[in-house]
């Protein structure tokens, strides 16, 4: 049992925050809020530029094919600067998907071109009930004309109108099983038929609601096979949901560092008031849950990396993550005073993206619904199984 | 980054577990403290456990350890086995000797006091109480007045202290006491190893609410040989720090409350009341998976402070203060959870022959009080991790 970081990855991450704090200073975070494009878009070619793009995709994609474990401690890097990007979409999501169900043929025409930068594709799954389970996907598609007839709409899709392409699933046939009859579609954003509606959220990233009319897809983009697409995207979406949390980690750290910080200068009865006991009691609590939460999710990408069985884990993880970095930045906020609630305080767009995330890929709620299954319904992980990993 | 035992780690482990299963009685199983009554067992089961060589192996050879390195994996092991087996207080035992008196002699102590008390601790057939706490000082434990006043080549100790958990079972308390007259705090401040049955000390043991003893220890003119200081005259609180980090450390072991939580969740997924399956209910299902994620953070936190123990040589005192005070967070929520999940049946307790789960969960209900302030309680060990965790400045001594 070792959960020291190996010397590549001290690198990695070093390399990555290097980088990170002397492009995205906090000031300039803050700009970037008002910007009208909804994100900091010059930021992404540098992003492109670090080869981050690749870094869970094969070297024959061109990427750098490291482990889930990295690519948390990446996204980690990203958070703590609040770094808005299409990487969850584009990277983690649709090519991964891509990767996981795509012919030979659609990976080399998709992957390469996320890996350099000049594709975007923005990953239609989630529906009206916001939540990333199979059973929310009512979208169908019909076959007619040797293609298949796309009808429905998408909700919260992350960078729907800046993307390519799109990837959609859509429900082939019906069945008692929500997880049977889905299928997955590479299509053209900008095909007759798809609208898009921006939606105004309280995060620095733009988001539309898609709607489908009657859109066309050939058969060829088709992914994966027809009706099967669940598996593709359950491994798919776990997978996500690990590294986002490392995102989330970030960010909470980083408020943290500057509550600790701020309540070591500001100065209230002639002492500084991170020498008040009240003061010290938030920030050990706070300090506590986000360090838990930050090993929580490395203990579910380490799960995958090793072909182990991860869904509780990742339900774990991501309901836990979820509330750790919500209340850190609450009490960053909190420990600012006055000045954290202005509209322009440096804790702010954390604030707003620990929020946001906690509802990307499933609230806290649902996640507590998977861990309830896996603990209750199945084996549990408890106690008569066999102790070689160590947190059962 | 590995969440695996080793093999030889894996194997050490199955070793203790069937160690467990043979030798450990269930009259002394479930037993979250050391209880008086059954202290007898609980020694013979420890020195089965010395006999296997498990207690001394990262102790020097001269002093009859075996040497090796590399050991603290295998110190977390054994305890952590224990208190999934449910046998928390021979785990206490061990700490006790092994990892708190025995380590902290080892670093500090004469060599007449090495000679003579670590083969002793190796071989289990020696007790202490830890003797700190008094009636007015608690937390604050630099307040402590008990004197011990050197006359000829002798201490005379006056003092009273509280809390003294098996005082009256043991044979030497390892004691915090002021050496020097008329000092104040952390200064003047010494350790000494009390020889229990000496003419002048009275223990008063009494229960407490979770069934458990402790002891009142009136010591009147009690002489103490001068060899019997451990480490420095005066130098008692940076001693004492570093024997409480390393009972923070290794005392606290977070499947003390896990372990009846997960035995908990096993429970429900059977149960019925009246017909209904507990199993069934929406809101309990949501509840079980919201304390689950608790849980789980309470157990990594133990396993990071066990990780850069084992793997970067440092007392991870910021990390054990992190999962006792989680402990503290987390009992009276998970014993409210179960209570009320059982409904009043969850009040019956073990006296009751039909109470369900043995009436457990009264009694987590009970023992929770003493969570908040055992090894420090809930706001002492925020303070550890504010100040020296997160650098934030003092706000007292
Ligand atoms: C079952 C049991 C066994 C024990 N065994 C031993 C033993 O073997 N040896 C031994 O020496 N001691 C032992 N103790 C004593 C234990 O270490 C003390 O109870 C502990 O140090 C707390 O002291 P106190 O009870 O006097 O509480 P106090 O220190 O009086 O605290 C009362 C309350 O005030 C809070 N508080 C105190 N100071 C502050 C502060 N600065 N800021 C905020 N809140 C504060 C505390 O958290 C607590 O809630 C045992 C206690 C129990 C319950």
């Amino acid at each position: 049992m070792n959960l020291e970081f190996s010397e590549e990855q001290k690198m990695l991450m070093d390399s990555a925050r290097g980088f990170l704090e002397s492009a995205c200073p906090l000031d300039k975070v803050r700009e970037w809020e008002s910007l009208p494009e909804g994100y900091p878009s010059h930021m992404w070619p540098r992003v492109v530029e670090m080869g981050w793009t690749g870094v869970i995709y094969p070297e024959a994609y061109g990427g750098l094919d490291l482990s889930i474990m990295d690519a948390t401690l990446l996204m980690r890097e990203m958070g703590r600067v609040a770094l808005s990007t299409p990487f969850l979409s584009t990277v983690l999501l649709s090519g991964r998907a891509i990767l996981e169900g795509g012919s030979e043929e659609q990976k080399k025409d998709v992957l390469p071109a996320i890996v350099e930068g000049k594709r975007l594709v923005s990953f239609g799954f989630s529906e009206a009930n916001a939540r990333p389970n199979a059973a929310s996907v009512k979208t169908t598609a019909r076959a007619e004309d040797g293609g298949y007839v796309l009808s429905g709409s998408k909700h919260f899709v992350e960078f729907a109108e800046q993307a390519d392409q799109i990837l959609i699933a859509a429900r082939t046939s019906d069945s008692e099983d929500p997880e049977q009859g889905l299928t997955l579609f590479l299509v053209d954003a900008r095909a007759p038929g798809i609208h898009y509606e921006t939606l105004k959220i309280m995060a620095l990233q733009p988001q539309a609601r898609v709607t489908l009319d009657n859109v066309y897809v050939d058969s060829g983009n088709v992914v994966g096979e027809v009706d099967q697409a669940w598996s593709v995207l359950n491994p798919t979406i776990q997978v996500a949901t690990v590294v986002l949390c490392g995102y989330m980690t970030g960010l909470a750290e980083r408020a943290l560092d500057m509550a600790i910080n701020y309540s070591k200068e500001r100065v209230q009865y002639e002492q500084p008031i991170g020498a008040f006991q009240a003061i010290q009691n938030y920030l050990a609590a706070a300090w506590t849950k986000t360090t838990m939460g930050e090993y929580m999710a490395y203990y579910a990408a380490w799960l995958i990396d090793n072909d182990i069985s991860s869904r509780e884990a990742v339900a774990t993880a991501k309901a836990f993550v979820g509330y750790a970095s919500v209340e850190a930045t609450q009490v960053a906020t909190q420990l600012h005073g006055g000045m954290g609630a202005t509209a322009d305080a440096r804790t702010t767009p954390f604030l707003k993206w620990a929020k946001q995330l906690q509802h990307t890929l499933g609230s806290c709620t649902y996640h507590e619904t998977v861990v309830a299954q896996e603990i209750i319904d199945k084996d549990p992980l408890g106690l008569d199984v066999s102790h070689s990993v160590a947190l059962t | 980054m590995d969440f695996r035992f080793t093999p030889e780690e894996q194997a050490f482990r199955m070793e203790v577990r069937q160690f467990i299963e043979d030798e450990i009685p269930d009259v002394i199983k479930g037993v979250e403290e050391i209880h008086s009554s059954h202290i007898e067992l609980e020694m013979e089961v420890v020195r089965k456990i010395a006999a296997r060589g498990w207690l001394g192996a990262a102790y020097p050879k001269e002093y009859g350890g075996r040497g090796e390195n590399n050991v603290p994996m295998t110190e977390y092991i054994l305890l952590d086995e224990l208190h999934l087996g449910r046998a928390a207080g021979i785990s206490l035992t061990i700490t006790y000797l092994v990892s708190i008196i025995g380590n902290t002699l080892l670093s500090i102590a004469s060599e007449d006091l090495k000679q003579r008390f670590i083969p002793r601790i190796l071989n289990a057939d020696i007790r202490f109480a830890i003797n700190y706490s008094e009636p007015d000082s608690g937390n604050d434990i630099a307040s402590i007045k008990t004197s011990a006043m050197l006359d000829g080549d002798q201490y005379v100790v006056n003092g009273t202290k509280r809390f003294i958990t098996c005082a009256d079972t043991s044979d030497y308390m390892w004691s915090l006491v002021r050496t020097e007259k008329g000092s104040r705090r952390h200064r003047g401040l010494s350790i000494m190893l009390i020889k229990t049955d000496s003419p002048g000390i009275t223990t008063i043991p009494y229960k407490m609410m979770n069934g458990i003893e402790t002891c009142d220890v009136i010591m009147e003119e009690v002489r103490v040989p001068k060899e019997n200081l451990v480490g420095q005259e005066g130098q008692g609180w940076s001693h004492l720090m570093e024997a409480l980090s390393r009972e923070r450390f290794t005392m606290i072991n977070f499947k003390g409350v896990s372990g009846p939580f997960d035995r908990f969740v096993q429970w429900v997924r059977t149960a019925e009341i009246d017909g209904e399956h507990l199993a069934e209910d929406p809101v309990t299902r949501q509840r079980l998976a919201r304390q689950h994620l608790d849980m789980v953070g309470g157990k990594m936190m133990q396993l990071i402070a066990a990780s850069r123990a084992v793997h970067n040589d440092y007392v991870p005192t910021v990390e054990a203060a992190a999962s006792k005070s989680w402990r503290a967070v987390q009992s009276w929520p998970k014993a409210d959870l179960a209570v009320e999940v059982m409904r009043s049946y969850g009040l019956m307790t073990e006296e009751d022959a039909n109470a369900p789960i043995d009436g457990l969960w009264a009694a987590e209900y009970c023992w929770a009080g003493h969570e908040m302030s055992g090894a420090g309680g809930l706001d002492l060990n925020r303070k550890i991790i504010a100040q020296q965790g997160l650098g934030l400045p003092r706000w007292s001594n």
